[in-house]
This record gives structure tokens, C-alpha cells and sequence, in this order.
């Protein structure tokens, strides 16, 4: 039909162009042709034939022409039908295909032929095609959806009419399509809901997407709680409606147990607070917006109850809710809070995790519980307590010892620790009662108790507390009054308690405790000090009395000791000592002593029967020797005797049987003990007394008696003894005045005797010696060798040989001897060896003196060599002719710088020898130690230069008007200053002083050069020595040895002192002589 | 030339001992400074060392321990000049390898005749 018409209007279009065109166009052709032949006509006169042929031509072109252009036409007519054909199919397409589409079949398609603009719509129309389709699709999907969906949908206009509904919502509702649509949406909820939801389309249109909560009434089932959610959508909005019945149950139920959450935490009259994981308070309940004033809930926890920005934590506090946040278990503890005011408040928290289902901590659950009053009572009863312990743990102390010094050194150290204090101390009176001195002290310096340690009584705070028995308290020294004069008050020490110590009936000091920083001492504090000081004059009274009783105790056990070791002595003493009448009177001292006797004396019985004095403790008055009583004459040493017993006289002159020797008359009593040996008497010693003195104790009479027989036993062997003394005496005096040692031995090789020089060789001590091996005094073990020879010269001298041995030995003082000893057997009356005498020649000085040459020789010779070969070699060459003109005379030089220093040493050699052996007689000149120093700088200069040195010298003090020798002391200092350049390196420095110290000049060269080794320091100045620097430098070592004889000649002195490494002092101490 | 390499601390004797020797054409070099003495030795190559015993720092003997020990230079015959003149201080040069032993104060014409026997005989020529 389409091509129809367009075909017809094809052919209507080239009828008309033929009609305007064409036509018009071939009627001017002929016109100009006709018009043409006229004008040809009017210029020259045609021919009729001619004119006929012309407008017969005209003619024949004229249609020649209409048919050209009608086949023309007519050829563009069919061709424009060729191609409209190719026009025509698609559109035709589209055409049927818009159709399609129009009837629903959405999935219609257009081939597309060619690239040209009708592919092109071809192709857009096949995407608005597509699009259609996929459009109609979700189309068709969401209305299946929302037939599908459980929850009830419905589609309402502008108008709140209801356009459409899903199955659903006829289930839910009962309400079938045709009786919802058309309904406005008010018919089918409660007027509650109709009037929320008018305000809340109201209040919210403007918003695409809202929810409200609804009661809708359904047909069957009544009221139902829904929820809609709606969306906006051309003309209207589509609402997605909820059952919401369980969920509403669940939440009046919620509702329901939160109301009773509330109540129950309301019950509760402690602060209660739920906090969540961020830290916020969820909940509180009455009581805690009592307490705080206002409903904290929605604010910080660490806000509300810290006062801080930040989680208590972050700041290293504990946190009751963090702790059961990460615990997920209940957490108590008592928290500490500031309440209005300023004042303290503790608060015991409790807190416990609320979980859910997969047991996650979501809110912890904290009351707190004001304990701030229990806390008080608590701390009170704590610090009671404390009190208890402290007193219990002093009272402890003092009643653990009863020495002083032990308990109050340690109860000292206890107060300070109890009242947490700095230090403290106990001052006692002394036994005058006017000076406290400090006895015990804890905490305190040195200085503190040295300038404080003693205080008169009323000085000071603790000689007040002391006067006044009234303890001074203080919490701050440097404000306190009492203070004012007090030496603390400048020494930094703030709290300060002073509480008087009292004994029974008198005040027995003080003691002391102080802080250096304020300290407020409370009533119980001040309590317990008090009672400490009690405790304490208590137990220093019982210490007082316990070590009286001690002391007492003391001094008899000591005087029985004593006693018996008096005895010990005695006894040994008598043993040993040969001289009897040394013994005696010690013997008689000893008794008179113990039994505190005032005199007494021994008589022994002479030839004749008389009783003679032997020895008294007295013998101003009567000689030994004299005869006391008479043969025969009744005495009460006879009577004893007689007896064989002790004899007391109580009261001498109410006795009748004696007649008493009147050297005795002034006495009251005696005692008499009896002195025999088996059957002989020998006499009888008696003790006198001033004083009455009753019977002796059995221990007093049975000391006396084991005197009285160590007496007679020593008294009888004296005797006997006596004899040979005498004869051992003289050989004893030669032996002594030996200087070999010699030392006796039995066939055992045991020491019988030894000599003076024997001791001083071995360092043994012959009292002690006796009876020892031989080897035993000297068994060192540097003596192995020694005693190796020893023995064998004794086996040799005990079998008749005499042997002599050279070796050496290391005295008792550790210096090696060289000896040579001589073991010679002794032979007794019968001829047989009884023993050896060994006699031993100490040979060290000899070798010393030896040993000494054979250095001087090596040394000097050395020394003397070096010059030598110039002297010779050079002397030799320039002979020979071997150098010739200057070099000669070089050669020369030398061999005189050489000869000079050859003659130096000969005179340093001589010198030494000379002030050595005390030839030298120094002289006695003004000495001016400046123009000397000058003279030295002068002479040494070009050496101070060589090696580079920084020299120094000074004279301090007043010099002048020293008297000595001249030349020596500069040849000295010479030396001295010679040497610290000479052990130096380049660069050192020496310095030389010259002190008036006292009434002594100091001359000290110091240099800082390399220092002389440890060992070597204690031989340096000893004559040849060099030492370890001796390799390295020349020498003959003799300078020092000459500065210490020049020293010596002035009276003086020289001290080495040195460091290796660390340079050398060498100073000389002159004394200050004048003229 | 024969070569000798001579060292002691005391200027004159080197003086002497260079003179002498150079005059009979023997070429000398000298060192005052023990603590070189190997070196020197080592890098003159000499047919003969002359060293004073004592010296500051390195002694003669312990110079002359060194050459013994060393392969190249243990060839080298040594002299050994000193002050020292006891029997016991002599071997205990012979000990460390000293070939001649020249007791101070010496005469150089004596010295010079020892040189030369020990270049013709031992030396290199």
C-alpha cells in the first residue's frame, strides 16, 4: 500500500515537471526558431522555399526536441523507480516493524544492508528494540516480584487512593483486588494510625523514601501491626507493607523487662551505670542521678567520674569497665573519688560484663558503693593496728636482749622505719647527769653526731625535753618557735620528735626522730612515742642492771681465771726459770694478790733448824736471809709445819702460842700453808691481813696448798739445779758473746741450746727452740737447699766427721745469707757422741763486699774502655799518618774530650771512696743557691737545648745564709739535673726547686722523663747501679751514689720517687746551717 | 770493592774506623742507629759487619741474633767491638755467631789487618 502510493506520487511528480518544465522550455525553443526564420527573412528576403525549409528544419527540431526530452523524462522515470525500489524495502521494514512493536512481539528485528543512513536507522530502531525488550522484561519481573513477595504491596496515587495491590495483600489483609483499588488508604488502618500517617505524609513529603509503623484493621484478624515502607514513583508511591506482629510482641516484651530493668535498678540505692564498649553511659538508675545531681547517661564514664577527656587507661589508671571488657569477668576494686569539696571519697566498684548470645562482652553493669566511712574506720583500725605492731615489734626488740647497745641500735633503726622518717638517735645523761650524750643513732651523718653528739642538759631541744620531762612534737622545725635556737634549724630538717626517756625514779635521756620534709605526728603517733619512751626506760634500767650484774659476774669469773692462771704461770714460770728468787717473790706477789692479803712472806728451814726469810712481798724491812724465828721458838709457820696444814690465825694478838717476829706485829690475821717435799719440811709461807679475816674458804686453802707444793717442788729442784746454773752460766756467756751461730743437738738432732747469733740467723727464739728438730727453725722453704746440707753435715758430725758447708740461707728478716757452717760431733765423758755442735758464719757482708768489687771492676772497666779506645785508636792513626791536617786535629779534639771524660770518672770512682770511707771534710762557705742555678743553667745549656727541654729553676724562699760546700752541692745538683736529662726524652720538662721548708732547705729535681721500673727505684743510688736504663744510656753509676754521700756529708738526706713512664723527683733535704 | 757495614753509637769510633778502612780501600758505611742496623745490613749487602755490643735501644747481640736467623744475610761475618772484656760475655758472642770478637780500646791498624784477613777469605773479593 505504502509503495502504491508512493509509486503514484512518483508518476504525479514527473507528470507535473513535464508540464513545467519541459513543455514551457520546448514552446521558447520554437518560439525563437520561428522567430529566428523572421529575422533571416527581414534581412534578406527568403526564398519561399528557403522559408519553407527553414520552418520545415524548425519544425523537425521542434519535435525533435519534444521527443528528446519525453525520452529523456521518460529514461529519469524508470531509473528513479529502479532506485526507490532499494528505498521503499526498508522503510516497508520499519514500517511493519513499528507495527510489531506496537502489538507487543518486543522481539522484532531489522536487517540491516548497507552502511548508508538507512542502516542507520535500521540499527537505532533494533537498540530502542532491545531496549524495549529488556525494559518490558524487568517489567515484567518486578510485577512477578511483586506478586510473588509475601509482604503486601500497594500502589497508591497522589490522592492516597490505592491503584493497586499483590496477592499478599489480600492474605494478610482479606481484602481482595477489586475491593482495595479504588479505596483511599485511611479505610483500612485505625484512626490512631490514620492521624499519624496524615502528619507524617504531612511532615515528610518532600522525602522519596519513607517508614512508618501502622496498625492496619484486616477484614478477618482485626488490628495488625505493620510497617511501611514506602517509595515514590510517577503520580504516586509504592508501598512494600510488613507484618510486624512478632516483632512488636518482641518489643512490648522488651519494653516490658526494660521497665522492670529499670525498677530493679532503681531498687538498688547504690549508683548503678551501664556502660558500653565505647565508654558511654547507656543507663543509670535513681540512684546514681541522685548522687551525681543529673542523669549522666549518653556522657564518657572516664568523664563523669575522673573529670578527664580521655580514657582513664590511656593514663595507666585502672579501669573497672576496660577490665571486664577484656576479662569478660566480673572486677571489683575500690576506687578513690573527689567529691565536691575537696573531700575524699572511696567507693567500692563492682563490675560485670553484660554478653550476648556469642558471648561478647556489649556493656558492662558497674555500682558503686560509697565506703568512704568504712575506709575511714578501716584506715583507723589499720593505723591501730600499726601502732600495736610498731610497739609490739619495739617492745620484742628490747625484751630480746638485754644488752644496750644490741636493742637500742636496733630499736632505733625500727621507730625510723615505723614512722617513716629520715633518722633519729638516743642521747643519755652521763653519770653527772648534766650532759646528754647521743649513744645510738640511725640514719644520721657522721658530722651530725660529731658537732651534735653531746648537748648540755636544758640546751637545745633535747636538753629541754630532758630538763623538762616533757617530749617537744614538732611537724615543721623551721616554723616552729620552740625551734628558734635550736642547731637543726638550719640543717634541712622539717618534722621533728623529741620524747624524754624516764627510768623509774630519774630521767635517763632522750630520744629523737626526724624527717626532712614536714611531717604532721598524730595524736596515736605521739601516743606511741610515749609509750616507746616507757618501754624503753623500762628495758634500759633492766639492760643497767642486767649488765651490773653481768659486770659482777665478770669480774669473779675473771678472777678465778686469773687465779688459775696465775697458777699456770707459776707453775710453767717455775718449770722453766732457773732464777728461784724471781720466782718467789712472784710467787708470793701472786698469792697475796689473790687472797688480797696486805703482806706476805716464805721462811725455809736453814742447816740449823731456824726458820730464815727467803723472800717477802716487803723487803724494805728485813733482808732475806735474816732468821726470822729461832730453832725452837713457837711460831705459826712451826706450828704448821709440824702439823702438815693450814694454819689460821683470826686474831694475832689474841693469840697466845706465837711469839709473832715484829716485823708482822701491825697485822690482824694471817694464814699459814706448810712447804714440804715427801718427808722434808722445808718451811712455810704465811699471807698477813690488816684487817680481821676469818677462816678461808675451802677454795682459798686448797689454791694456797697447790701453791705451797708447786713451791716445794720448784724450791727442791732449785737446789738441786743451783750448781749446774752456775757452770751453764759461764758457758752460756761465751756462747752468747759469739757471733757465729752455734746450736746444739742431741743424737735425735733435736736443739739442745742455741746462741744469740743463732736466733738472730734463724729468728727462732732458744726458749722456744729446745727440743725441736733442728730443721725446724728453718723450715722455709727458700731452705730446702739449706737444710738438705744441714743434714748432712749433722749425719756426717754425728758419725765423728766434722763437716764443713758453704751455702746460703734466707733469715728470719727474708735476706739471703751467704754461710758456711761447721757440724762437729760432742763427745761425752765416755768418749761417745752425745750430740753435734753446728755452728753457722753468716759470710754476707764479705760476699756483698765481693760482689761489689767484681761490679765495681766489670763496671768501671766497661766504662773506662770507651775513652780509652779514642785515646788509643785515634792517637794510633794520627801516629801512622793515617789522617792528615784538620782531620787530625778533629782526631785530637777528641782524643782530649775523650781523656777528660776518663779523668771525670777516676775522680767520680775517688770521690765515692773518699766521702765513703769519711776522708771528706766538707767546707763551710756561704752557699748562694741562686748564682748556682745560674751557673748550672750556663754550663748545661747546649744538653737543655739538644734534647729540646723545657728547663725550669727557682728558688723559693729565704735561702740566704746557708752555710755548707760549694762546689760539692753543685757537683750534686749537676748530677742531679745531668741525669733528668739524660733519662728524658726530647721535649720533657725539668724543673728544679729550691724550698726553705722549716729549718730545712729542699732541693728537688723533678723531670718528666721515663720514670726508673719499680724494682730497680730501691737500688737506685747504691754505688754502680744503672738499672734497666743502663742499656740504653752511659754511665758509670755513680752520680746518684755521689749525691747521696754529698747529702749525707751536709747532715741531709735524698728520697727517690718515681713512676715508670711517669718521670723521676729526686729531692735532697739539707738542714739549714748557718754560720 | 769489599763492602763493610759498621755500627756503633759512638761517633768517634765510627770516625776512626771509617777512615781506616776507606784508606785501604775498603768502602764503609756507617750507622749510629741500631734500631736500622738489619735494614741497612740487608739492603748494602756488605761482606762484613762491624757492631758495637752495647747500644742504646738494640744491642749488638741481638742485631747480630737477627742476621743469624736470616737466611740471606746469616752468610754476613760479624765482628763484635766492645768494652766488655770477661770470658763469659766472649762466648756468649761465639754463641750467637760472631766470628771475631774486638775488645775496646783496639788499634785500627790491628782491626784492619783482622778485616782484611776475613775479606780474603771468607769474603766475596
Amino acid at each position: 500500500m505504502l509503495t502504491g502510493r508512493l509509486s503514484f506520487k512518483l508518476v504525479l511528480m514527473f507528470v507535473a515537471l513535464f508540464a513545467l518544465l519541459i513543455l514551457p522550455f520546448s514552446a521558447v525553443l520554437y518560439y525563437d526558431s520561428i522567430k529566428m526564420v523572421e529575422t533571416m527573412d527581414s534581412a534578406e528576403p527568403l526564398t519561399p522555399d528557403q522559408r519553407a525549409a527553414f520552418v520545415k528544419s524548425s519544425d523537425a527540431m521542434m519535435d525533435n526536441m519534444i521527443f528528446m526530452s519525453f525520452y529523456v523524462f521518460f529514461l529519469a522515470y524508470v531509473l528513479a523507480l529502479f532506485f526507490s525500489k532499494k528505498l521503499f524495502d526498508p522503510v516497508k521494514q520499519l514500517y511493519n516493524a513499528v507495527l510489531a512493536l506496537k502489538e507487543g512481539r518486543y522481539d522484532v528485528r531489522l536487517d540491516i544492508h548497507a552502511d548508508d543512513d538507512m542502516g542507520e536507522m535500521s540499527r537505532a530502531f533494533n537498540d530502542v528494540a532491545a531496549d524495549i525488550r529488556k525494559k518490558n522484561t524487568e517489567l515484567l519481573k518486578a510485577k512477578n516480584y511483586i506478586w510473588a513477595m509475601s509482604d503486601p504491596v500497594w500502589v497508591v496515587d497522589d490522592d492516597n487512593v490505592v491503584t493497586d495491590i499483590n496477592p499478599a495483600f489480600t492474605n494478610l489483609f482479606g481484602y481482595s483486588r477489586e475491593e482495595a483499588v479504588g479505596s483511599l488508604v485511611f479505610d483500612f488502618m485505625d484512626e490512631e494510625s490514620e492521624k499519624m500517617l496524615i502528619k507524617m505524609l504531612y511532615e515528610r513529603d518532600s522525602l522519596e523514601c519513607c517508614t512508618y509503623e501502622l496498625t492496619f484493621i484486616s477484614k478477618k484478624e482485626g488490628r495488625i501491626p505493620v510497617v511501611i515502607k514506602s517509595g515514590q514513583i510517577e503520580g504516586g508511591r509504592i508501598c512494600v507493607i510488613r507484618d510486624y506482629r512478632a516483632e512488636a510482641a518482641l518489643r512490648d516484651s522488651l519494653n516490658g523487662e526494660r521497665l522492670n530493668n529499670a525498677a530493679v535498678m532503681d531498687s538498688i540505692t547504690d549508683p548503678m551505670y551501664v556502660i558500653d564498649r565505647e565508654y558511654k553511659i547507656e543507663r543509670t538508675n535513681t540512684a546514681a542521678r541522685m548522687y551525681h545531681g543529673r542523669d549522666v547517661a549518653g556522657e564518657k564514664c572516664h568523664e563523669v567520674f575522673h573529670g578527664k577527656n580521655e580514657r582513664c587507661y590511656l593514663h595507666g589508671e585502672e579501669c573497672p569497665a576496660r577490665s571486664v571488657f577484656d576479662s569478660g569477668s566480673a572486677f571489683n576494686v575500690v576506687h578513690e573519688h573527689e567529691r565536691e569539696g575537696g573531700k575524699r571519697a572511696f567507693h567500692e566498684v563492682h563490675s560485670f560484663p553484660v554478653k550476648d548470645r556469642s558471648g561478647a562482652v556489649r556493656q558492662v553493669i558497674t555500682y558503686m558503693r560509697d565506703v568512704t566511712d568504712r575506709r575511714k574506720f578501716e584506715d583507723e583500725i589499720e593505723l591501730k593496728n600499726r601502732e600495736l605492731t610498731a610497739l609490739n615489734s619495739i617492745s620484742m626488740l628490747l625484751s630480746r636482749s638485754l644488752k644496750s647497745t644490741e636493742v637500742f641500735s636496733e630499736v632505733m633503726g625500727k621507730i625510723v622505719e615505723v614512722f617513716g622518717l629520715d633518722g633519729g638517735g638516743m642521747y643519755f645523761l652521763d653519770e653527772m647527769g648534766r650532759n646528754l650524750v647521743c649513744r645510738f643513732h640511725r640514719g644520721l651523718s657522721e658530722e651530725f653526731v660529731k658537732s651534735s653528739g653531746r648537748i648540755m642538759i636544758g640546751e637545745d631541744m633535747p636538753g629541754r625535753v630532758a630538763l623538762n620531762g616533757s617530749p617537744i612534737i614538732s611537724a615543721d622545725i623551721s616554723r616552729d618557735r620552740r625551734a628558734e635556737k635550736s642547731s637543726l634549724r638550719h640543717s634541712g630538717v622539717k618534722a621533728y620528735a623529741c620524747v624524754p626517756i624516764k627510768g623509774k625514779e630519774k630521767m635517763l635521756g632522750v630520744f629523737f626522730l626526724l624527717g626532712f620534709s614536714a611531717r604532721e605526728f598524730k595524736p596515736e603517733e605521739e601516743r606511741i612515742l610515749n609509750s616507746i619512751s616507757e618501754m624503753m626506760g623500762i628495758s634500759f634500767e633492766n639492760a643497767n642492771l642486767y649488765e651490773k650484774l653481768r659486770e659482777l659476774y665478770e669480774h669473779h669469773r675473771r678472777r678465778r681465771k686469773d687465779e688459775q692462771k696465775s697458777l699456770l704461770q707459776l707453775s710453767s714460770m717455775l718449770a722453766t726459770t732457773l732464777d728461784m728468787d724471781n720466782v718467789l717473790s712472784s710467787c708470793l706477789s701472786l698469792i697475796m694478790e689473790s687472797l688480797r692479803a696486805d703482806y706476805a712472806w716464805l721462811l725455809l728451814f736453814g742447816d740449823s733448824g731456824d726458820l730464815a726469810l727467803k723472800t717477802a712481798t716487803d723487803e724494805s724491812q728485813i733482808k732475806p736471809g735474816a732468821v726470822m724465828y729461832a730453832q725452837g721458838v713457837s711460831s705459826p709457820e712451826q706450828y704448821c709445819v709440824q702439823k702438815r696444814e693450814p694454819l689460821t690465825v683470826p686474831d694475832l694478838n689474841a693469840e697466845q702460842r706465837f711469839r709473832l717476829h715484829p716485823a708482822v706485829a701491825g697485822y690482824r690475821s694471817s694464814c699459814s700453808i706448810p712447804v714440804y717435799i715427801g718427808d722434808k719440811n722445808l718451811g712455810a709461807f704465811t699471807v698477813f691481813y690488816k684487817a680481821f679475816k676469818k677462816e678461808p674458804g675451802d677454795e682459798e686453802i686448797h689454791f694456797l696448798q697447790t701453791v705451797s707444793s708447786v713451791l716445794a717442788v720448784s724450791l727442791e729442784r732449785g737446789r738441786l739445779y743451783e750448781n749446774i746454773i752456775i757452770q751453764r752460766g759461764m758457758a752460756e756467756a761465751i756462747l752468747q758473746g759469739i757471733t757465729d751461730g752455734v746450736i746444739t743437738v742431741d743424737t735425735a738432732q733435736n736443739i739442745i741450746s742455741m746462741n744469740g747469733a743463732a736466733e738472730r740467723i734463724s729468728g727462732a727464739r732458744a726458749g722456744k727452740s729446745v727440743g725441736l728438730p733442728l730443721g725446724a727453725i728453718f723450715d722455709s722453704l727458700d731452705n730446702t737447699e739449706f737444710r738438705l746440707r744441714l743434714l748432712e753435715g749433722l749425719e756426717r758430725a754425728s758419725k765423728g766427721d766434722v763437716a764443713t758447708t758453704e751455702t746460703s740461707l734466707v733469715s728470719a728478716e727474708g735476706r739471703r745469707l751467704s754461710v758456711v757452717f761447721r757440724c762437729a760431733p760432742v763427745m761425752d765423758d765416755k768418749g761417745n757422741i752425745a750430740g753435734v755442735v753446728v755452728v753457722i758464719r753468716d759470710l754476707s757482708a764479705e760476699r756483698e763486699v765481693d760482689a761489689m768489687k767484681t761490679d765495681f771492676v766489670r763496671s768501671v772497666s766497661h766504662e773506662f774502655r770507651t775513652p780509652l779506645t779514642a785515646i788509643v785508636g785515634m792517637t794510633e792513626m794520627v801516629l801512622d799518618t793515617d789522617v792528615h791536617g784538620a782531620r787530625a786535629r778533629e782526631y785530637l779534639d777528641t782524643v782530649l774530650s775523650e781523656a777528660n771524660r776518663l779523668s771525670e770518672m777516676v775522680s767520680d770512682v775517688l770521690d765515692v771512696a773518699r766521702m765513703q770511707i769519711g776522708k771528706e771534710i766538707p767546707a763551710d762557705e756561704a752557699v748562694d743557691f741562686k748564682a748556682m742555678l745560674r751557673e748550672l743553667k750556663d754550663e748545661l745549656e747546649s744538653s737543655i737545648q739538644k734534647k729540646s727541654v723545657k728547663y725550669s729553676a727557682l728558688v723559693n724562699g729565704e735561702s740566704e745564709g746557708f752555710r755548707g760546700d760549694y762546689s760539692r752541692l753543685k757537683q750534686m745538683m749537676e748530677n742531679l739535673i745531668e741525669n733528668a736529662l739524660k733519662y728524658s726524652d726530647q721535649g720533657a720538662s725539668v724543673d728544679v726547686r729550691i724550698t726553705r721548708e722549716g729549718d730545712s732547705i729542699v732541693i728537688a729535681v723533678r723531670d718528666t722523663g721515663w720514670g726508673i721500673d719499680a724494682d730497680d727505684l730501691q737500688h737506685v743510688g747504691e754505688k754502680f747501679f744503672r738499672g734497666a736504663h743502663g742499656k740504653r744510656t752511659k754511665g758509670t753509676g755513680l752520680g746518684l751514689a755521689i749525691c747521696g754521700e754529698i747529702a749525707k756529708l751536709h747532715g741531709g738526706g735524698m728520697k727517690i720517687q718515681s713512676v715508670k713512664g711517669g718521670g723521676t723527683r729526686i729531692a735532697v733535704e739539707l738542714p739549714f746551717r748557718r754560720g | 770493592m769489599s763492602k763493610v757495614v759498621v755500627i756503633d753509637d759512638e761517633p768517634f769510633i765510627l770516625m776512626m774506623v771509617e777512615d781506616k778502612l776507606k784508606r785501604a780501600g775498603i768502602s764503609v758505611v756507617t750507622s749510629r742507629e741500631s734500631v736500622r742496623a738489619v735494614d741497612l745490613i740487608r739492603r748494602e749487602q756488605p761482606d762484613l759487619v762491624i757492631l758495637d755490643w752495647m747500644m742504646p735501644e738494640v744491642s749488638g747481640l741481638e742485631i747480630c741474633r737477627v742476621l743469624k736467623a736470616d737466611p740471606e744475610l746469616s752468610n754476613i761475618p760479624i765482628f763484635m767491638l766492645t768494652a766488655k772484656g770477661q770470658e763469659e760475655d766472649e762466648k756468649i758472642g761465639f754463641k750467637s755467631g760472631v766470628n771475631k770478637y774486638i775488645t775496646k780500646p783496639f788499634s785500627p791498624k790491628v782491626l784492619l789487618e783482622m778485616v782484611q784477613s776475613e775479606l780474603g777469605t771468607g769474603g766475596k773479593g
